[in-house]
């Protein structure tokens, strides 16, 4: 079933791609998914190996523990979620003025719903083995952090990637360079919230 | 109204997932784990709906 997962999630990878060379422009496809491929992977290496929060079970192909499709995982997600808000707004993520903050909650709740269906989907294989117990559980002993997981990492890398483009007069190169030197920032922020958040259930309870 | 196939494509990719993990979870008989695919769905026809509503109104009307 694990290699059954990562097929689907190296085909839906190359439809979204294909569809973003389409939708989003050749340039701004390059920026977005290698910027994102780079940002997830990387993220996945620094949890794994400094804050062992997780390990993941039996995957096919891996990188230093890390399994592969993590290069396309976060990049799709963050793709579909991105597409989902637009749709529902009726707007281009770089032309949202007003309606910015509205579709940074759906752009929340988005991530945090598909992280149900993923984690919960993962925890029957035994993809993913949390290390720890958590105080709250959700589908398949996911702690109730993981959805805001998501949702945090994904908002922290399209608010980054919007002001990023918001310049057009800046080149491809220039934009990368930010972007790939804006991630462990981004990573930062999202492990800060996180704790923040698991610190906040621990008092609570 | 013009229904193309690559519009559908990011929806699709997300129908794929939750066919695959509901027939698993049914399979194995996690039933209660199916509640944990409800939100994207419902979410993906909110998302789907109003791009649809949009095209019909940028429909011209017939002479």
């Amino acid at each position: 079933m694990i290699l059954l997962t990562e097929i689907s999630v190296i085909f839906i990878a190359i439809l979204l791609i294909w569809h973003s060379l389409k939708y989003l422009g050749k340039e701004l496809s390059v920026l977005f998914w290698v910027s994102a491929g780079i940002l997830g992977f990387f993220r996945e290496w620094l949890v794994s190996t400094y804050l062992p929060l997780y390990t993941y079970g039996e995957f096919t192909i891996v990188v230093d523990s890390i399994p592969i499709i993590m290069f396309v995982f976060w990049s799709s997600f963050f793709y579909v979620s991105m597409v989902w808000t637009e749709n529902i707004l009726g707007t281009k993520m770089l032309h949202w003025k007003n309606e910015k903050q509205q579709a940074y909650q759906y752009l929340f709740v988005v991530m945090m719903s598909i992280s149900f269906l993923i984690e919960t989907f993962a925890s029957q294989f035994g993809m993913v083995h949390w290390n720890e117990t958590p105080l709250f559980k959700l589908w398949g002993g996911t702690p109730v952090i993981a959805p805001f997981g998501y949702g945090i990492l994904a908002l922290a890398f399209l608010i980054t990637f919007r002001s990023v483009n918001n310049n057009n007069n800046r080149p491809l190169s220039t934009k990368m360079a930010i972007l790939l030197l804006s991630s462990p920032l981004i990573i930062i922020v999202q492990l800060g919230l996180l704790f923040l958040i698991k610190s906040s259930l621990s008092f609570l309870s | 109204m013009k229904l193309k196939l690559y519009d559908y494509i990011p929806y699709f990719v997300i129908d794929l997932l939750l066919t695959i993990a509901v027939l698993s979870e049914l399979y194995y008989e996690n039933y209660s784990y199916i509640w944990a695919n409800v939100p994207i769905f419902l979410l993906g026809i909110y998302s789907v709906s109003k791009k649809f509503d949009r095209e019909l109104k940028r429909e011209k009307p017939f002479n």
